[in-house]
């Protein structure tokens, strides 16, 4: 039931990506907080998705906890009550049963016949999108319109991971490993969309998030986009509002490839800028995730953690091409999902 | 003072206030490199400056009358016209928030921009326009101005 502090704080959490922004909804809302950790070995990697669903007149609504492990594509989507589901008032802090989520670190108690994951992590010198005044967050002005299908959120494009956890019946040290968190909400995922990530380059620090997708807009609808990479403590964005332009934007059975230009700054100098992106498909980690559909949480999200994403970044300045950034990211998360041909 | 005269320099005197504001705030977002926050910001600047000018001109003609004397009769007959001119305003301003909107709807960020900007300039205007409408019917019956 809607109470009359709920506006005030979904007016604040505008400018709080991480928190919870369902207060007074009651159908027809999602929310689901990404988390990726991958162990120094880089042989355990995991993708932990907590949310809450609230379906079209309150049917079938309930909050989960859904994993995917990125070694072997396996998914475990673990169901929780509605009530079993909390959050802080315009604060990141998160709970689905014994499970608690926050930007300093996750605590899993998932003891499940068909899963379990018990443990605690805690994650160092997180590095979230920016937000001000103006644009809070990677969707800048667009997160201030209230009718948009769905709103993204990056919390975290590279942090350190420690902690230990017990996943089936072995101990898995995170320590030294790096994580990633970001985030959706809204009434429902996009018709269609394809997103890529990756924090996995030769050197630590460089962290690769791109989406684009189908975006509903006053009765019509446009492809928006918005791609960070960031790169020696400088965020590179590229997204439509920002300006850029995508040259290419084509899907291979086993590829993706993504071209685009646009305004950056680079040195604290603002120049045009080219960024290409090739996603390499690995269709043996590829399992079904659990997407938030209008009426029900329906299998229909093509995830994996076993992509790689090749990485150029280049800058004009002075009349000529500079190149900032070359490399492959592993390990990345990628997903096609809906009818493709409305983005491409 | 008449109660005309007080609510005609209320009227220009807030117009003024708003015009300020809205140009300051244009101002601020020229420094952003968002296309959109730019173009909002020169919509501000725009109507702003309009707004500046319409507030001046009617401060300085209110001025004059009352410089030269200022009868209560041509206060009166002046109120009601003001109070046409904003009711024709704030049909006016409908136009514009319609324009704004359907520049809203654009696929350009630029132009998105512009619209929002419109939007909120129409808006504001209507909200300005409708009430000093009212309220100007309300002096014309007591004489009285809420400041």
């Amino acid at each position: 039931m809607s109470r009359p502090g709920d506006a005030l704080t979904r007016l604040r959490t505008i400018w709080q990506p991480a928190a919870y922004h369902g207060f007074g909804h009651t159908a027809g809302f999602f929310e689901g907080w990404y988390f990726k950790i991958v162990d120094a070995t880089e042989q355990h990697r995991y993708a932990i998705i907590p949310g809450i669903f609230l379906g079209k007149d309150g049917v079938d609504s309930h909050s989960f906890v859904q994993t995917l492990d990125g070694a072997s594509g396996a998914t475990c989507y673990h169901r929780y009550p509605l009530a079993a589901f909390s959050a802080a008032p315009a604060a990141f802090d998160i709970r689905v049963g014994p499970n608690r989520f926050t930007a300093q670190g996750i605590e899993l108690n998932i003891d499940r016949p068909e899963q379990r994951m018990i443990g605690r992590l805690a994650f160092d010198g997180i590095t979230p999108w920016p937000v001000t005044w103006r644009s809070p967050g990677i969707m800048d002005w667009y997160s201030f319109v209230p009718f948009m299908e769905c709103y993204h959120g990056v919390l975290s494009l590279d942090h350190a991971v420690r902690g230990q956890l017990v996943i089936g019946g072995a101990a898995v040290d995170f320590h030294g490993g790096r994580g990633y968190i970001e985030k959706d909400w809204g009434e429902a995922f996009p018709r269609a969309w394809i997103w890529m990530q990756t924090n996995h380059f030769g050197r630590t620090g460089v962290s690769l998030t791109a989406s684009v997708a189908r975006i509903p807009w006053l009765g019509t609808a446009f492809r928006g986009f918005i791609v960070g990479l960031l790169c020696d403590g400088t965020l590179y964005r590229f997204a439509s509002y920002t300006g850029a332009v995508i040259d290419r934007l084509e899907v291979t059975d086993h590829q993706v490839f993504w071209e685009m230009h646009g305004p950056v700054v680079h040195g604290g100098v603002r120049c045009q800028a080219r960024l290409s992106l090739v996603a390499h498909r690995d269709e043996e980690g590829v399992d079904l995730l659990h997407a938030p559909m209008r009426t029900a949480m329906l299998q229909r999200v093509l995830e994996s953690l076993t992509a790689s994403v090749d990485v150029t970044l280049s800058v004009e300045l002075d009349g000529r091409t500079v190149e900032v950034f070359a490399g492959r990211g592993r390990h990345a998360g990628l997903e096609l999902g809906g009818t493709l041909e409305e983005i491409l | 003072m008449t109660g005309s005269e007080k609510f005609q320099r209320t009227v220009s005197n807030r117009l003024l206030l708003w015009s300020v504001l809205s140009i300051a705030a244009g101002a601020l977002l020229q420094a952003t490199r968002s296309p959109f926050w730019r173009a909002f910001g020169q919509q501000a600047i725009g109507w702003g400056a309009i707004d500046a000018a319409l507030a001046l001109f009617g401060r300085r003609g209110l001025a004059r009358k009352v410089q030269r004397g200022y009868a209560p009769a041509e206060a009166a007959t002046d109120l009601r016209n003001l109070r046409r001119l904003l009711w024709f305003n704030a049909g006016l301003d409908v136009l514009y928030v319609a324009g704004g909107l359907a520049l809203f709807r654009r696929a350009d960020e630029t132009q998105r921009g512009h619209g929002a900007g419109i939007v909120l300039q129409g808006l504001f205007l209507f909200k300005f326009d409708a009430i000093h409408a009212f309220l100007a019917e309300r002096v014309q019956k007591t004489g009285e101005v809420d400041e």
